[in-house]
């Protein structure tokens, strides 16, 4: 049907309807309305995302976190371990979800350090798993890693930053 | 009847602020500010032991007589005051290391020593004359005893003593024996 034929046909029902409505003949239905509400999706940070201690390198490197908390080296030598990040995410069982997360974070140390930035990844399966005791409630954990620069001669000293994670039906 | 359609009222996002830390330590550092110095002996017909102790205290065994008996550094911790004192005849010191690393964290020592030869002129060694070097010892002032463990202080700072003994064979062949003695520091 090519794009004339189309139209006429539009036009055609758009008056059939418009008889329809100014018709006197009086007429009633019942319509049901339904709604449902789900859980409320939510996220809590519970352990935070370390790089560990690492020794004062006079090359640079980088120190590499999976989601799964493998770590590795490059570049500098690891003295303490590391940690992923942990969050719960609770919401709809039947529900899936995304996640969105910055893609990196400055970790900010001593004054007159460079920061240190940190691109970051997530798992990011967005499927829940049901919840014991409440059917509809579902939760899961999200694992963070990423892989941290360090510079050269990076001045010893505790660094931090904070990143943002948002999780979305 | 017909349905108006199923609605959902979305209960939409959530975010949360997650931290992320990283700590870098300063490296660790040596700094050798005494060496281990068995000072003058006079080997005997029979053979014997020099041992000088971490607390710097020095005396022999078996054939082996002392000549000498002035330590380079006294009891005292600080000793940095008589490191340019002139070392006389006879003079014996333990070693001294200061090492510096990351603060308040525990370290283990390991100590090495080749053996100690016979310096002739300048530069040759003589393998075959040389002399032991064992019983190495340490000494922890933050940890205040003497164990193959130290502790960086909230400075990042220890000093480490080590004494040894000195395995002298009978008739040793007089001169100037030298050997290298090595620390490592793992933590």
């Amino acid at each position: 049907m090519n794009t004339k034929n189309r139209l006429k046909v539009a036009i055609a029902v758009l008056l059939m309807l418009g008889m329809s409505a100014s018709s006197a003949m009086a007429a009633s239905t019942t319509g049901k309305a339904e709604a449902s509400v789900v859980e409320q999706i939510s996220i809590f940070q519970l352990t935070e995302l370390s790089f560990g201690t690492m020794l004062q390198s006079n090359t640079g490197g980088t120190i590499s976190l999976t989601p799964k908390g493998d770590a590795t080296s490059s570049g500098v030598q690891l003295v303490s371990g590391t940690q992923r990040a942990v969050f719960l995410v609770i919401g709809d069982f039947n529900r899936a979800y995304t996640t969105t997360l910055d893609p990196s974070v400055d970790l900010i140390g001593p004054v007159g350090a460079t920061p240190m930035n940190a691109t970051l990844t997530n798992d990011n399966d967005g499927v829940f798993f049901q919840g014991e005791g409440v059917p509809i409630l579902g939760i899961d954990e999200l694992f963070i890693g990423g892989t941290l620069t360090v510079g050269r001669n990076q001045i010893p000293g505790v660094y931090s930053g904070t990143y943002n994670v948002t999780v979305d039906y | 009847m017909f349905p108006l359609g199923a609605r959902t009222i979305d209960a939409g996002t959530s975010s949360a602020a997650g931290n992320a830390t990283a700590e870098v330590s300063p490296p660790v550092k040596f700094k050798l500010t005494n060496e281990l110095d068995f000072g003058n002996i006079r080997p005997g017909n029979f053979a014997g032991t020099v041992v000088i102790t971490p607390h710097n205290r020095r005396f022999a065994t078996g054939g082996v007589k002392l000549r000498g008996s002035r330590r380079v550094y006294g009891k005292d911790k600080d000793s940095d005051k008589e490191r340019n004192k002139g070392r006389s005849h006879g003079q014996f010191s333990r070693a001294k290391f200061k090492v510096s690393g990351l603060p308040n964290t525990f370290f283990t020592i390991k100590l090495v020593s080749s053996p100690a030869l016979l310096k002739k002129g300048r530069r040759s060694v003589r393998r075959k004359k040389s002399l032991e070097i064992t019983q190495l010892k340490s000494f922890s002032v933050t940890q205040n005893r003497e164990a193959r463990m130290g502790r960086f202080n909230a400075e990042g700072k220890d000093t480490i003593y080590v004494g040894g003994t000195l395995q002298v064979p009978a008739r040793a062949k007089k001169g100037k024996y030298e050997a290298e003695v090595t620390i490592f520091i793992d933590f």
